[in-house]
């Protein structure tokens, strides 16, 4: 079980998606986020396993995070580069 | 000092016991996770040595601001200039014979007999042709070798061509030459096309002998040290 305010289900899927090779993955979203690991050869799940997925989860849960948060600069350092406007302090506090 | 600060477009992969940090802008910056955590949650402090060198390298500051923005665009645009402007250097090989086998050289070559390893006035001006599709208003054609004093001819066509058939593109040159062959008329041809020469000079004989001791066959006794070719220096100057 993962808390939602921890991570996102995107990051929950992003991490599963990476170990989805070895592994097969159900998730449920309610109040709380439920994955239940199946490995693909029937064979035991590893020990470190979920100590893994969770660290997979929250490094994924960081890339979005700063993905969202750079989403607008990164498109107004594109604009500056090519099509530059004069009055960008200007601009920038109307955002 | 209050840690309010603004980060910048970055990705980052996981090294094991640090993180990587890059930018659109082509910089790096590797960072222990552990400070790496205090920078993504804006705890580092202002005047933390990390945090400014992170700040030098685009990855964050202070605010968003004008200044910083148009810094990192500069470089942006600078790094992606070749989207706009496409492929502005051109190389032309125009032989491949060289009178050198100096044992450090990058550029493949054959023996300065073999003249079927010279370039022909066809493949010359298809070379021209195609440099000016090129949409990129100024141009750089660079002589490469080989050595192309051994083929002056299809340089001094090359130069020729290209200016008949430039329209409003500004063409640079560039010969890259070991000078052995350079005689008074080919400097005054380059010097008067402006042509700039790029060579290696060796330094004093023992130095040239150095590098020409694994040599494959015998060179032609000769030194590029400074003292050998004080015209060339005077055109420099």
């Amino acid at each position: 079980l993962l808390d939602k305010k921890i991570a996102s289900i995107e990051a929950v899927q992003r991490a599963a998606y990476e170990l989805s090779d070895k592994y097969n993955f159900d998730i449920k979203q309610k109040k709380q986020i439920s994955i239940s690991i199946q490995n693909k050869d029937n064979k035991r799940i590893p020990k470190g396993l979920k100590k893994l997925f969770k660290n997979r989860v929250l490094d994924h849960q960081v890339r979005i995070s700063t993905e969202n948060e750079f989403k607008n600069i990164r498109e107004i350092i594109f604009a500056q580069a090519f099509e530059p406007i004069d009055n960008l302090d200007d601009f920038l506090k109307n955002k | 000092m209050e840690s309010k600060y603004e980060l910048y477009p970055f990705r980052f992969g996981d090294l094991d016991k640090e993180n990587l940090l890059v930018n659109d802008i082509g910089d790096y910056f590797f960072i222990n996770k552990n400070t790496f955590n205090k920078f993504v949650n804006k705890k580092l402090k202002l005047d933390d040595k990390i945090f400014n060198e992170l700040k030098a390298r685009g990855f964050c500051d202070i605010q968003y601001n004008a200044d910083y923005i148009n810094w990192i665009a500069t470089r942006y645009r600078t790094k992606k200039y070749f989207l706009k402007y496409f492929t502005s250097l051109h190389m032309i090989v125009v032989t491949l014979r060289c009178n050198h086998q100096c044992n450090y050289c990058h550029a493949s070559s054959v023996s300065s007999n073999f003249l079927k390893y010279n370039m022909n006035f066809e493949t010359a001006h298809k070379c021209v042709d195609v440099i000016m599709h090129s949409p990129a208003k100024y141009l750089k054609i660079e002589f490469q070798g080989g050595e192309p004093l051994l083929n002056f001819e299809i340089v001094k066509e090359i130069i020729e061509y290209s200016q008949s058939v430039k329209g409003d593109k500004e063409i640079e040159y560039v010969i890259c030459t070991n000078l052995l062959e350079l005689s008074r008329d080919m400097l005054d041809y380059l010097k008067q096309k402006k042509v700039c020469i790029s060579t290696s000079l060796d330094g004093p004989g023992i130095f040239f002998r150095f590098f020409q001791q694994n040599a494959k066959e015998l060179c032609i006794t000769s030194s590029r040290s400074p003292d050998s070719c004080p015209e060339i220096l005077a055109l420099h100057s």
